[in-house]
């Protein structure tokens, strides 16, 4: 059952991502969002979830100046986060 | 779809109730039916009408009651998360006898089974955690 998840907390919160990581499924999507777009700086964000197909919320990622032009992260609208919540069977909010 | 919205951080200690205000726009945008916006923990702030940013910021607050004017949403604050943060609506402050009220108009103060049933009823339930 595909599931969203969306992630709000910078990398210095380990545990919550370490809960992330263990929740996580192939096929899921993350959306990044508020300080979870720094996430867009760690080259290792994609070695550690494989098959899942990463966002990053658009104004957050500008409204902090974060370069994504390497990254495999996909840019997303508000308009975006609101078809990937209708899209998957499930949401998990990790905050 | 029928979304609803769970907000759970203050103006300035969090992004959560712009965030959700964003969202909520986007999703009445996109022809989506928003049930329930339910205010929570810290995010009870949001409801208050005293707060007073200065003219160039984004005002949350305003905003808020304003999306909710536009489109005549359910915005429900939590009583007991709103009282003991000092958001209270007038029959309220009467009944701890205190000397003020602040709680916008555009705002219902009731209990978490509000939440519990817009959970219920809801396709799908956000989370604005702060």
């Amino acid at each position: 059952m595909p599931t969203l998840h969306t992630l709000n907390r910078s990398p210095a919160n380990i545990q919550l991502f370490e809960q992330l990581i263990n929740t996580i499924r192939p096929g899921d999507t993350l959306l990044l969002l508020e300080d979870g777009v720094y996430y867009c700086l760690q080259n290792k964000l994609n070695r550690k979830i494989q098959d899942i197909q990463v966002y990053a919320l658009k104004d957050d990622v500008h409204a902090r100046g974060i370069p994504i032009e390497q990254s495999d992260v996909l840019l997303a609208s508000y308009e975006d986060f609101v078809n990937l919540t209708c899209e998957n069977d499930k949401l998990v909010n990790w905050y | 779809m029928k979304l609803s919205i769970l907000v759970l951080g203050s103006p300035y200690n969090s992004q959560a109730a712009y965030s959700a205000l964003r969202y909520t726009q986007a999703a009445l945008d996109s022809g989506h039916e928003i049930y329930r916006v339910f205010f929570y923990q810290d995010g009870v702030h949001a409801c208050s009408n005293l707060p007073a940013p200065p003219q160039d910021e984004f005002n949350t607050y305003e905003a808020w009651q304003t999306l909710q004017e536009k489109h005549e949403l359910d915005c429900v604050t939590c009583i007991a998360a709103a009282a003991r943060r000092g958001v209270l609506n007038e029959e309220e402050s009467k009944r701890h006898n205190l000397p003020a009220f602040n709680l916008a108009t555009q705002f219902s103060l009731s209990g978490l089974g509000q939440l519990i049933e817009a959970n219920a009823e809801s396709d799908r339930l956000v989370t604005f955690g702060a």
